[in-house]
């Protein structure tokens, strides 16, 4: 990335001299770019984010804002605009004092103050309410007088720590569609932490997934979404089936072969998984697997045989779990019109899905990688 | 229908309480405020010279009909043991009239010669002044303003005019200023050590917080009486901070301590610092952490986190630990009684001094009324400038 507005450079660090959170943390955020970082709890995200804002510090490695190291540099002279979880509004100030304050401590003068916090309540679309107090506010609206308090001194970096999180799931959506507005119409970039992942499907240009204080993947959405570089990711990001089976080899274009339990073989796309090795884990989307209510051995080889477990109706897609030869339970995602009353719990069904729809990992992702680490090293 | 019957029974659970408090607690109060406006010894002492003084309007000595019933009074009250009570009542309205009451009281029961004017007269001639007879209308009316006069330094004169006492016998209003400037300084002292402190609570690690609080709570644990005596034991002449200040070769010799203001402060503040530190760490343990960092994210420095965020969500604190300090001290009797010197001594030594040594009710009950209103005044003054709400929250 051509000069990046943000870089972490082999960032470490570790609390109460013990628990290492992140070991070794390197990644870019471009000029106005919307980055998300996704992962479950306690997989270091939210410490990147802080370590950013400068409310904890590094242990190694250095963190670039436009080229210049700024740790040492406290929080207050960063200008970088924070929006918290918890809103963190100041509930002895109203909304327009709220708004005023970034403007107010850096001594702006009155005038200018009172037009821009008027356009900054505008553009949440708070309009007349500069007198309530935060207490007086929803949820959601109590985050946009946050949102226009981090945006109002017109920060080139605005950090989100599960901002919506706090918000149920209709205004979560309403939000969404807010802070993408906001980050299109400002030009800002917004460094963004959420452990929901249709949320950061849904606004970021790239995702970075975080596990065990490291960035699993890094990418645009739909990178993240078909391509995923393992197992954690892929079942991470949106739903994933998992099918264990037997690696019989590669064919000239580089299809994977492998022996599910009951005979069938299906071809997958092999990533990271080492010449040589037997256990493979297919993982295939649930929306990608094609279900026909007939007997598999009259579809041909590539279909695989199963039985109906439960079939639920969901309004815009039905969802069908069947079992296995090996009693593995994979689930299946059909549009609703395609409903069938046949598939009751029991039915025989044939299940297939194309290759380039499937990847095949390692069984055991730790074991395998690191022979593949020692064979490459 | 069912919350009506809610509301009965919540009533009934709370009833013995309610008892328990209307007998224990506004009942007492109640009949220390009514004796504060009323008086009862000297009505039962002198009824026919009250009767006869009803119609008196103070201007010139009364007619002979009010030397006859107070012949007959003084006599009847000898006899009846009532005279005494009577006679020191009198007494604390006007100095001298004690000796007055009671040699003339022994002179008339020896027999009266001519007419009870003349005797009366002739006993004693203090009898001849409007004012005594003014003594005896003040102390015979109720309700009676005598009592809260007195307690302000006033006094009304036989013709009803409101006057204040003669220079060298004022005394309230300085307990009464002295009294709100040691709370005062009490109080200030209280907020300077707590404020940092209970700051200190929210913020220190877990272990430390464990120990510091137990070091703010340890005061409660023990009796105020036991402190009290701590503290004289420790700033005695004699006593242990004397001893290492001599032992240091601090001082050459020993530096009173004990009895004076100084001692009295140390102490208040002692044994009123949890009041204070308790709803400031209550209140300040609510600010949540991220309101600081939002703060700083916001281009907010320390001093700024401080003074623009900080301390104004903390002032519901304040208000609730200065009003509770403040109130509690003062009340406060032990200590400075125990540690003070008499010039530090404040209202409540003398609602105590006068309803155990003089035997003084009225007057002690109207000193209780002034340190009752002027509470109360603090109150109003804390709810209208901080809100109550606010003070209910903390």
């Amino acid at each position: 990335m051509s000069d990046p507005l943000v870089r972490f450079d082999r960032v470490a660090k570790s609390y109460d001299r013990g628990t290492v959170v992140i070991p070794d943390l390197s990644f870019e955020v471009g000029r106005g770019e919307f980055l998300t970082l996704l992962g479950p709890s306690g997989s270091g995200k939210t410490t990147t984010l802080m370590m950013l804002a400068g409310f904890e510090a590094p242990d190694h490695g250095r963190i670039l804002l436009e080229g210049r190291n700024i740790i040492g540099v406290p929080a207050h002279k960063r200008n970088i605009g924070v929006v918290f979880q918890s809103y963190a509004l100041f509930p002895h100030l109203t909304v327009a004092q709220n708004v005023a304050f970034p403007l107010s401590v850096r001594g702006r003068p009155r005038a200018e103050i009172a037009e821009r916090v008027r356009s900054a309540l505008a553009m949440v679309r708070l309009e007349g309410f500069d007198d309530r107090r935060p207490n007086q506010l929803s949820g959601g609206q109590q985050q946009r007088v946050a949102l226009a308090r981090a945006l109002v001194f017109e920060p080139k970096l605005v950090l989100m720590d599960e901002p919506l999180g706090a918000l149920d799931k209709q205004l979560r959506a309403e939000l969404q569609a807010e802070i993408r507005r906001l980050h299109r119409e400002l030009g800002v970039t917004v460094v963004y932490v959420t452990h929901d992942q249709e949320e950061a499907l849904a606004l970021s240009d790239r995702i970075a997934v975080f596990n065990e204080g490291r960035i699993r993947q890094i990418g645009p959405p739909q990178e993240l979404y078909d391509h995923p570089c393992d197992p954690f990711v892929a079942g991470f990001i949106g739903e994933n089936n998992r099918v264990e089976g037997e690696a019989l080899g590669r064919d000239e274009d580089g299809w994977l072969a492998v022996r599910l339990a009951g005979g069938a073989v299906m071809k997958a796309a092999p990533v990271d998984v080492p010449p040589g090795a037997r256990r493979v884990l297919l993982s295939v989307r649930p929306e990608r697997i094609a279900l026909a209510h007939a007997e598999a051995e009259h579809l041909g080889a590539d279909a695989l045989s199963a039985t109906v477990v439960e079939t639920m109706f969901l309004g815009d897609h039905v969802r069908v779990r069947a079992r296995l030869a090996d009693d593995c339970v994979v689930t299946v995602k059909r549009p609703a019109f395609a409903n069938d009353p046949r598939l009751r719990p029991g039915a025989r069904v044939a299940l297939a899905w194309s290759a380039e729809h499937a990847i095949a990992f390692p069984a055991d992702q730790t074991i395998a990688g690191r022979l593949h680490a020692a064979e490459r090293a | 229908m069912g919350r009506a019957r809610a509301q009965v029974e919540a009533a009934l659970l709370l009833a013995p309480l309610l008892l328990f408090i209307a007998l224990t607690f506004a009942a007492p109060i109640a009949v220390i405020l009514w004796r504060g406006v009323s008086d009862t010894e000297v009505p039962r002492a002198f009824p026919r010279t009250l009767a006869v003084l009803a119609d008196w309007k103070g201007r010139n000595l009364p007619g002979d009909e009010a030397f006859a019933a107070l012949a007959e009074d003084l006599v009847a009250a000898r006899a009846a043991g009532t005279l005494n009570a009577a006679a020191g009542r009198l007494n604390s309205d006007t100095p001298g009239l004690r000796t007055v009451v009671l040699a003339t009281a022994r002179r008339l029961a020896r027999g009266v010669e001519g007419s009870p004017r003349a005797a009366i007269l002739a006993a004693d001639p203090a009898w001849g002044e409007v004012e005594t007879w003014g003594a005896f209308r003040r102390a015979g009316a109720t309700p009676t303003d005598t009592h809260l006069l007195a307690a302000l330094d006033l006094r009304r004169s036989a013709d009803g005019t409101i006057t204040a006492v003669p220079e060298e016998r004022r005394l309230f209003r300085a307990v009464a200023l002295r009294t709100v400037w040691i709370g005062f300084l009490v109080t200030l002292l209280c907020l300077v050590l707590g404020y940092p402190l209970a700051a200190a609570l929210v913020f220190v690690p877990r272990r430390l917080f464990g120990l510091l609080l137990f070091a703010v709570l340890l005061p409660f644990w023990t009796s105020l009486i036991v402190r009290t005596a701590a503290w004289m034991v420790l700033l005695a002449r004699e006593g242990t901070v004397n001893q290492a200040f001599l032992a240091l070769g601090l001082v050459v010799e020993p530096v009173q301590m004990l009895f004076t203001r100084t001692a009295v402060l140390i102490a208040m503040v002692h044994i009123l610092l949890p009041f204070m530190v308790l709803p400031l760490y209550a209140v300040m343990r609510q600010i949540p952490r991220a309101q600081l960092r939002a703060a700083a994210s916001l281009g907010a420095g320390p001093v700024a986190q401080l003074v623009r965020v900080w301390l104004p969500q903390t002032l519901p604190g304040v208000g609730a630990g200065v009003l509770m300090v403040f109130i509690q001290a003062i009340g406060f009797y032990v200590t400075p009684a125990l540690i003070g010197g008499g010039a530090d001594q404040m209202l409540p030594y003398f609602i105590g001094f006068h309803a155990t040594q003089t035997g003084n009710w009225g007057l002690a009950a109207a000193l209780s009324i002034l340190l009752l209103v002027g509470t109360l005044l603090i109150l109003a003054l804390f709810g209208r400038f901080l809100g109550l709400a606010q003070l209910r929250a903390a």
